[in-house]
């Protein structure tokens, strides 16, 4: 391994967070909440640190060719995002949110991975700053993301961005460096741009400046963090509803589409074959559970409503942002699950949002009807196609093999989960659904009305894993802790 | 496709069906409990419509494709199910939804049932209850060990090299013999069993009935309180040791009976088979005598021992109540019933050959993440399995688990609460036919309303069946060309 790369690649995510927390302590001095030493004491540690281990580094990229293994990356990433979930929940031990560092840890976890699960009991209780610190973390996770899938997987060959189309993700030519430095420079002026415009439409919608830029942070990383306890169904404005769900939506649909949108300026790319079945689960779900609303009566006659309630839960557990509206844990059991089901789905390849993501369910759905076909053809050739691509039988059995991975992860971390006596089965089954998934709220003791003060430190901690390996696709993960990892 | 040879088929299983249903018509006469006419209604009418089907539709000599085996296999359990309802229907003790549900679950081995105290039941229909799930058993044995193989059906297809579709005549004869040197072996496991349970201090007609829902891993019992109504250490033995047998890929059987043992033994399913039962009774034992029994480690270790083969095995007979069992144990439980047994037997689950592959795969595509060049082939022993049946694997584990969302979502839309609307779906495609909770109650199933038993009965022709022969006739491309 290259430990000079690996220390430079986290020190600069340590330097980065230091910056960071400097946005933080400006609010505070701006509303005099009296925050400002929980961010400027680690603030100065980390940018010392950083910067030191910055510094120390700094011949790993002065070399012309700099040799990076997958090994290397793999590895930075998993400790990118351990270190920034350990250093980002300091100024809520420093202010004294949290006392235990689990629950720190948990909550910026849950930042930086975009979850939006949440142990805080009252969410209104902490000052402004700290407010602002906790969904800010989901708004530079969600960056984190966008970039790693975007720009810096297709090159080394993993996530789900190599199965989009040529012309999405144009990654033909993979020229290192200099190519991944432009590409995240584009990502993150779209990825801006996009917070400003849900800003502008959330001020005009009605909410004041500092609910809209929280807002909007946590609904462009697909997070869910929210400044109140009742969420968006604070506010019961119409016009707020509708902008959140178009920006959620939008949030939901790969970044590279946006990126070529920008660099090509042609509008073939919204062509795409993930896009287009991304926005036909989502209408159809949103239709789908607005039925069954309809059908086991939860709004009586009130069709209307139920569409909405229906339209803003829907769009917020599949793109696996997490706010909501109306509560869906007192659903029927038929909506209920239906909700649980799309938490799996998530939205788009390379976007924001978690779950399993939509390119990769529609090769597992090909590979079934693939295997139907051929068991009452057994002489049938079914390639695999995604548009007019055909796709290698490796990456076919890849796709197969990350979405065992994530079932049985599933299965592993609920058994763990459900050890404690005091927790029902549906809480264990949604707690890990909706980590795994990076989701946030779960159902019954962990539903959207309460946090997860309900589960034990133990849990507490498995779930927090539970986000890591969703948030970086599994694999990433697990391969650190197989040996053939740390062998030469 | 070939109607004829489909239908003279259906037709031979329906009589055969009535053949079996003349045992307890016959014992009805013997013990008068007024089920008489029940049994030799239906039996004679099986007998006369099956064998005229089968003599009229009867042909010399043709090829049998795969889409004739589906459709042969499919219809046959549906009209065999149908058949044996009717005792249940005529007696007067069942709707006739109910009377389906647990013919169903019967010959698919499920054990799921409607009779909350089986002792307030008439003992012919109690033996007709146990005889549908022996019938059931030896049907799944031919099906996965004789024929399965050849036109590339179920987990059997996994170990054996040779796939031929359409199955050319010559083969005919060879399937014929290795039928009934399977029914020789499993009648003779059956009477072991019957002797074992008897001397082990069983009277004759429990003995009966338990050993022919051992070996078939059905699970019905003569007792409300199943097996642990007998409390006896030496009955939960025997009934341990048949279900371990029975577990176990009939094949294995039928090479040790042509003096190939060795080759038998080397069965790397069977091996893992073995590690998994043996694993599980001893990370049970430890976690029920911590945490459950704290008195005496030999009573754990006799109730683990028994829970684990008796899910793993998906038979569900239960001699203690695991539902107050530690989370840990539980769990374990429910990992059982969907690994199952080995492929080519009588058990439920996904089959520890699939399990394996399944584990080895994902071992792969880790390793493949550090080495993206690196080419590793999925080898089971010496044999490399080619990259489509390692999709075929893989692409089964996904339909189970989509049915098992799919048919989570038809319960719930029933009003049935979250947990019993997923453990009942499990229970019936893991052909197990208990679960934690309510599930495991026959008061459960015999309160929900008849779609939904309908619905379940279909869940449990899917597990029984492998999903794909099932789903495969439901797709346009299976009937076209």
């Amino acid at each position: 391994m290259n430990y000079k790369v690996i220390l430079r690649i986290n020190a600069g995510v340590i330097l980065a967070i230091g910056l960071s927390l400097l946005v933080p302590l400006a609010i505070s001095f701006v509303y005099r909440d009296g925050s400002w030493t929980s961010f400027l004491i680690p603030a100065a540690a980390m940018t010392t640190v950083g910067g030191l281990g910055f510094w120390m580094s700094r011949s790993a990229s002065s070399r012309a060719v700099v040799h990076v293994s997958n090994r290397d990356v793999l590895f930075s990433v998993t400790m990118a995002w351990i270190l920034a979930a350990v250093l980002g929940g300091i100024p809520y031990l420093v202010e004294g949110t949290f006392v235990n560092p689990i629950n720190s840890t948990f909550e910026s976890m849950s930042g930086f991975t975009t979850t939006g699960a949440t142990l805080l009991p009252d969410i209104e209780a902490p000052s402004q700053s700290i407010l602002f610190w906790r969904s800010m973390t989901q708004w530079l996770g969600g960056i984190g993301i966008v970039v790693l899938f975007v720009a810096v997987a297709p090159v080394l060959g993993f996530g789900a961005a190599r199965l989009l189309s040529a012309e999405v993700s144009g990654i033909d030519q993979p020229r290192l460096t200099p190519r991944i430095a432009d590409t995240a420079k584009a990502l993150l002026i779209v990825y801006a741009s996009l917070t400003v415009a849900e800003v502008i439409a959330l001020l005009l919608a009605g909410m004041n400046l500092y609910d809209a830029v929280l807002h909007a942070f946590t609904t462009i990383a697909t997070g869910g963090f929210n400044p109140k306890n009742a969420s968006v169904g604070f506010y019961d404005s119409l016009a707020i509803e509708i902008v959140i769900i178009v920006f959620m939506a939008l949030s939901a649909v790969s970044f590279a589409l946006y990126y070529v949108l920008y660099t090509q300026r042609s509008l073939k790319a919204l062509l795409d074959r993930e896009l287009l079945t991304y926005l036909g689960i989502l209408i159809s779900s949103i239709i789908f559970v607005w039925g069954i609303l309809i059908y086991e009566g939860e709004y009586g006659d009130a069709w209307g409503q139920a569409l909405r309630y229906a339209a803003f839960d829907v769009t917020s557990v599949l793109t696996t942002t997490g706010y909501i509206t109306a509560d869906f844990d007192k659903w029927d059991t038929g909506a209920k699950f239906a909700l649980l089901l799309l938490m799996f789905v998530g939205g788009c390849a390379g976007s924001t949002a978690g779950g399993i993501k939509v390119v990769r369910v529609i090769i597992v759905f090909k590979t079934i009807l693939g295997n139907l076909l051929r068991a009452a053809h057994p002489q049938a050739v079914t390639p695999l196609k995604l548009g007019d691509r055909v796709l290698p039988e490796k990456t076919r059995v890849a796709v197969l093999g990350l979405f065992a991975a994530w079932i049985l992860t599933f299965v592993v971390a609920t058994f763990l989960v459900a050890i404690q006596p005091d927790l029902t089965l549906t809480s264990s089954i949604s707690a890990v659904a909706a980590t795994l998934n990076v989701i946030g709220p779960g159902l019954d003791q962990v539903g959207a009305t309460e946090n997860f003060r309900a589960v034990n430190n133990f849990g507490r901690s498995v779930l927090t894993l539970c986000m890591l390996l969703g948030r970086l696709e599994i694999l990433t993960v697990l391969a650190l802790l197989s040996p053939s990892f740390w062998r030469r | 496709m070939h109607p004829r040879v489909i239908a003279s088929a259906i037709g031979f299983v329906v009589a055969a069906g009535g053949g079996a249903m003349l045992v307890p018509a016959i014992y009805s006469l013997f013990v008068p409990d007024g089920t008489t006419l029940a049994f030799w209604i239906p039996s004679l009418a099986a007998l006369v419509s099956g064998t005229g089907v089968f003599f009229l539709a009867r042909t010399t000599g043709s090829y049998v494709s795969a889409q004739d085996v589906f459709l042969i296999v499919v219809f046959g359990w549906i009209s065999i199910a149908t058949a044996g309802a009717m005792p249940f229907y005529i007696s007067g003790l069942m709707s006739p939804m109910d009377a389906f549900f647990e013919a169903m679950a019967g010959f698919t081995t499920t054990g799921a049932s409607t009779i909350m105290t089986p002792e307030d039941v008439a003992p012919s229909l109690l033996l007709w209850r146990s005889m549908c799930q022996w019938a059931g058993g030896i049907g799944i044995v031919v099906l996965f060990v004789a024929v399965g193989p050849l036109v590339g059906l179920g987990a059997s297809q996994l170990l054996s090299a040779e796939v031929a579709n359409p199955i050319p005549e010559r083969m005919t004869p060879r399937i014929r013999d290795t039928a009934k040197t399977l029914a020789i072996i499993y009648l003779s496991l059956t009477l072991g069993g019957v002797v074992a349970l008897f001397l082990a201090g069983m009277n004759l007609f429990d003995a009966v009935n338990h050993a022919l829902t051992t070996v078939s891993t059905g699970g019905y019992s003569t007792r409300s309180g199943s097996i642990e109504a007998f409390d006896s250490w030496a009955i939960e033995l025997a009934i341990t040791l048949g279900m371990l047998l029975s577990g176990a890929n009939f094949s294995i059987y039928f090479l040790a009976s042509q003096g190939r043992l060795g080759r038998a033994l080397g069965n790397p399913e069977l091996r893992a088979y073995l590690t998994i039962a043996a694993a599980g009774t001893l990370i049970m034992t430890a976690s029920l005598w911590a945490l459950d029994y704290q008195q005496s480690l030999l009573l754990a270790f006799r109730e683990a021992l028994f829970q684990s083969v008796s899910l793993l095995t998906g038979t569900a007979f239960a001699a203690a109540d695991w539902n107050s069992w530690d989370p840990l144990s539980q769990g374990l439980l429910m990992l059982f019933m969907a690994i199952g047994g080995c492929a080519g037997s009588t058990t439920g689950g996904i089959k520890a050959i699939r399990a394996i592959l399944l584990v080895r795969h994902g071992w792969q595509q880790i390793f493949q993440m550090l080495h993206p060049q690196a080419v590793m082939p999925l080898k089971l022993q010496e044999r490399t399995l080619s990259e489509r049946l390692r999709v075929s694997v893989l692409g089964f584990f996904f339909v189970y688990v989509l049915t098992l969302t799919a048919g989570t979502l038809l319960m719930a839309l029933h009003r049935v609460p979250i947990e019993a609307a997923f453990g009942s779906v499990f229970a019936c495609l893991n052909i197990t036919g208990t679960f934690l909770g309510q599930v495991g109650d026959p008061e459960f199933y015999a309160n929900l309303p008849s779609t939904a038993k309908g619905t379940l009965t279909f869940f449990m022709l899917l597990g029984r069946l492998e999903l794909f022969t099932v789903l495969v006739i439901l797709t346009p491309a299976f009937w076209r060309g």
